[in-house]
């Protein structure tokens, strides 16, 4: 079977499997909320990513469909490596149809490498990160903004979110970094970020203001995409009342699976020792299930009327909290805000006749509304 | 902040009806980056988590379709 063209007739999702493959461990640049800290310029040889692609896509299981992510470091920093493993994929006939993904901070991206890019656009998906506006940029990422061939990616992925994280230093221009993005021509996916101190109460006072600003934007703008943050699925709420499990937040450790450069496989790429930075990982290795009971939950989460709708990272949780369940206090509280501006957007939203839905759909959304707006 | 004024949360309490909502398979796709807002995604993974529960597509369908109609 050949690879199937990016987002092309990709089988569904329960029979799709996600693997990260750790080109490198080094990077170019040292990010104020990177997570990855014990980064080195080893890298993977080519032998082995070899061996890796050949087994998963050949490997008879459950999954038809291997979507496959180059990770780093900066994937680009070993971009012979991985013009070699394009080229191997290319010309190769394996047992499953498969994807091939990049996420990168883009300041490599120029000439060899943008021509590569645009010979393999319908093989390769190429995604940005990218922090806002220059001035967040350039705090959040080592003074890199001028770095970036902005114009390169929003021409040529102009279907791909750029990915923009939020730190502590940045929350106070976010609504001026999602347009700034969108006037780029990017659709946005931000989050706040995992590891910073987010419990002082101003950052909620801040991200209110922030939301507001962009729900009036959003609104004034129907034609422009919402962001992630206010744009998000929520509806599961409805759902999520006096249950006894709640579906994993994403994929880790059952349906996705993360190479290290010597080979190692993880549950993601968080706990990876180049993020991690501890060896006894395998010793305590936490259960992963698609469906967790909801009694092994903090008994805060036990009760919360948002917990099937709220986001969270195993692999922050378990190295940070010692527990892969507990959440950050300082991301819950600012989580609660979030939904509750979702809801009162998508109640607008609704409101004006903007969005498409059956009755079921309508009626998931309008009762997860509620559910919010009495309880939050 | 973003609590429903009386009347359009009294607009939404009456479209609520008593009836069983089938329960959607939401699965979220990969295990680190975009669609989670899981973690920092530096340097990040696949995007197609964002389309996991075919909302954005709705929306967005539609707002592609109404500009080509402009």
């Amino acid at each position: 079977m050949n690879a199937r063209q990016v987002d092309n007739g990709i089988p569904a999702i329960d029979k799709q499997k996600f693997i990260t493959l750790t080109l490198t461990n080094s990077c170019n640049l040292n990010c104020d909320y990177c997570y990855e800290h014990s980064k080195n310029s080893r890298g993977m040889s080519f032998e082995l990513a070899k061996n890796i692609l050949s087994t998963e896509l050949n490997e008879k299981n459950q999954y038809e469909h291997v979507n496959i992510e180059f990770f780093g470091g900066e994937p680009f920093v070993e971009f012979d490596l991985m013009r070699k493993i394009v080229f191997f994929l290319r010309g190769g006939k394996f047992g499953k149809s498969f994807t091939i993904s990049i996420t990168t901070n883009g300041t490599l991206v120029h000439k060899k490498i943008q021509e590569w890019l645009i010979e393999n656009r319908d093989f390769v998906s190429c995604g940005l990160s990218w922090d806002g506006t220059y001035e967040m940029q350039n705090i959040n990422r080592c003074n890199s903004a001028d770095l970036v061939d902005l114009d390169f990616f929003a021409k040529y992925y102009p279907d791909r979110p750029i990915k923009m994280t939020i730190s502590p230093k940045t929350i106070r221009t976010l609504s001026d970094g999602v347009i700034f993005a969108h006037t780029k021509g990017f659709q946005v996916f931000c989050n706040l970020a995992y590891g910073p101190n987010w419990n002082d109460e101003k950052f909620g006072d801040v991200l209110e203001q922030e939301l507001s600003k962009l729900i009036d934007f959003y609104l004034n703008n129907p034609e422009i995409p919402p962001c992630s943050m206010l744009f998000d699925q929520f509806s599961q709420i409805v759902w999520g009342q006096d249950v006894k499990t709640i579906r994993s937040w994403c994929a880790a450790g059952v349906q996705s699976c993360a190479y290290d450069i010597d080979g190692n496989a993880y549950p993601c790429q968080f706990f990876m020792p180049l993020s991690s930075s501890k060896s006894d990982f395998n010793k305590e290795q936490p259960v992963f299930t698609r469906e967790i009971p909801v009694e092994i939950l903090e008994k805060k989460c036990q009760t919360c009327v948002i917990k099937t709708a709220c986001p969270t990272c195993y692999g922050y949780n378990y190295f940070n909290n010692g527990n892969m369940h507990a959440r950050d206090e300082g991301i819950c509280k600012l989580t609660k805000k979030i939904l509750l501006a979702r809801s009162y957007f998508f109640s607008k939203l609704w409101d004006l006749n903007r969005l498409r839905l059956d009755e079921n759909e309508e009626q998931a959304l309008l009762q997860s509304i509620m559910i919010i707006q009495k309880n939050l | 902040m973003f609590k429903l004024d009386t009347n359009l949360a009294s607009k939404v309490e009456k479209k609520i009806k008593n009836i069983a909502i089938v329960k959607r398979d939401i699965i979220v796709m990969c295990g680190c980056d975009s669609g989670c807002e899981g973690c920092n995604g530096c340097t990040g993974c696949a995007t197609y988590g964002y389309y996991r529960d075919g909302w954005h597509d709705l929306y967005i369908e539609r707002i592609i379709n109404e500009r080509k109609a402009s």
